[in-house]
């Protein structure tokens, strides 16, 4: 399963899909989510909320910013301040799948009897469990990905200290971004950037 | 305006606010010059009966970050997987953002304070200086407390900013009640 993993990690330069996101803790529905999401090797990304609230989250390589659009209020950090997370470390291709996790497959009737809300939106689905190295970091403590037949992400389920967090993605493309200012986040007019 | 001005008395002694936090902090790991601050933002929920608060901080899926109970004296700050934490309250705020530029005794936050400065108040504890329609200087703080409208527990500010050196804490107030 690792091969095939690392061939699809390795093989995967930009993602953009529309997706839905469900944020659960303590085993309850806390937030559900979706908009568009565009992904760059190696940590370039940018989130467009649309549900519940219209809030983008982007970086450019460098910085993170996250612009809450009803408060016109941005927050900048550098981005390798959030980036430890499971997906932006596997989408950037620096360590392979192998060095990061112990991997095997998971059956559709394992991830039915596991997940009541499981939809299935994905054909073969992979179980990661982060290796306790120090190369590892990952604050994720699972990590669960789902590919479909025509080899595109469908499916992505962390766990972490802070809960669940699960997305499916729609309407896929893979490796045919060409636009990059899409990363390069500018502050609209008259929007504060938090502390500068 | 000259109505605005707001005497301590007519500060409310229990409300409820929920809404968002930011906090900005200098930015400590970065070793070129004119880096921009390390901020970051979320939902707040705050909970004021008298002496008693009840903070709730949320990531921006909504997910419990921590939740900090306490009085003028002690407070107790849980988080998930971790321990709880036990700390007189001035204490509890340099803890939190030890790991930022600011000089070790430059932060002195209480919750305390912030019980006050939150509903554009200052807090009754310390003298208060240049003293404006919309701010005023505490503890070598700046309070600007901005946008008032009335709600349901008076005429309350919907912007709330707290500065100090390289320290930033905004809080947007959505909505004050009982």
């Amino acid at each position: 399963q690792t091969t095939l993993l690392d061939n699809f990690f390795n093989q995967l330069e930009t993602f953009e899909a529309n997706f839905e996101q469900i944020v659960k803790q303590d085993n309850v529905v806390v937030q559900q989510s979706s908009g568009t999401v565009a992904l760059k090797k190696p940590t370039k990304f940018y989130w467009d909320y649309q549900q519940p609230e219209v809030m983008q989250l982007v970086s450019n390589g460098v910085d993170f910013y996250h612009y809450d659009v009803a408060l016109a209020q941005v927050t900048v950090r550098p981005v390798d301040e959030v980036a430890a997370n499971a997906l932006s470390t596997l989408l950037s291709g620096e360590k392979s799948v192998d060095a990061l996790f112990d991997t095997q497959a998971i059956g559709r009737p394992a991830m039915q009897s596991r997940f009541a809300d499981f939809r299935g939106n994905a054909d073969v689905y992979f179980l990661l469990i982060p290796k306790e190295t120090d190369e590892a970091a990952l604050t994720q403590s699972e990590v669960i990905i789902g590919l479909s037949a025509e080899n595109t992400l469908n499916y992505f389920y962390a766990k972490d200290d802070f809960g669940e967090n699960t997305f499916y993605f729609s309407q896929i493309k893979q490796n045919q971004l060409t636009n990059d200012s899409l990363f390069d986040f500018v502050a609209p007019d008259g929007v504060d950037v938090f502390g500068q | 305006c000259a109505s605005q001005q707001k005497s301590i008395s007519q500060a409310p002694t229990q409300w409820q606010l929920s809404g968002k936090i930011a906090v900005s902090t200098p930015n400590t790991r970065c070793q070129t010059e004119n880096c921009p601050p390390s901020s970051s933002q979320g939902n707040l929920a705050w909970i004021q009966q008298n002496a008693q608060f009840d903070i709730t901080l949320r990531d921006p899926f909504n997910r419990v970050i921590m939740q900090i109970k306490g009085d003028t004296d002690t407070l107790q700050a849980t988080a998930p997987e971790q321990p709880t934490i036990t700390a007189v309250p001035t204490d509890f705020i340099q803890q939190l953002l030890n790991d930022s530029a600011i000089p070790a005794g430059d932060i002195q936050l209480t919750p305390t304070d912030l019980r006050y400065w939150i509903t554009g108040r200052p807090a009754p504890s310390s003298p208060v200086t240049d003293k404006q329609a919309e701010s005023f200087t505490q503890n070598g703080y700046q309070i600007d407390a901005k946008q008032w409208r009335n709600t349901e527990i008076g005429y309350m500010p919907s912007i709330i900013d707290v500065k100090k050196s390289g320290f930033r804490l905004r809080i947007i107030a959505q909505r004050w009640t009982r």
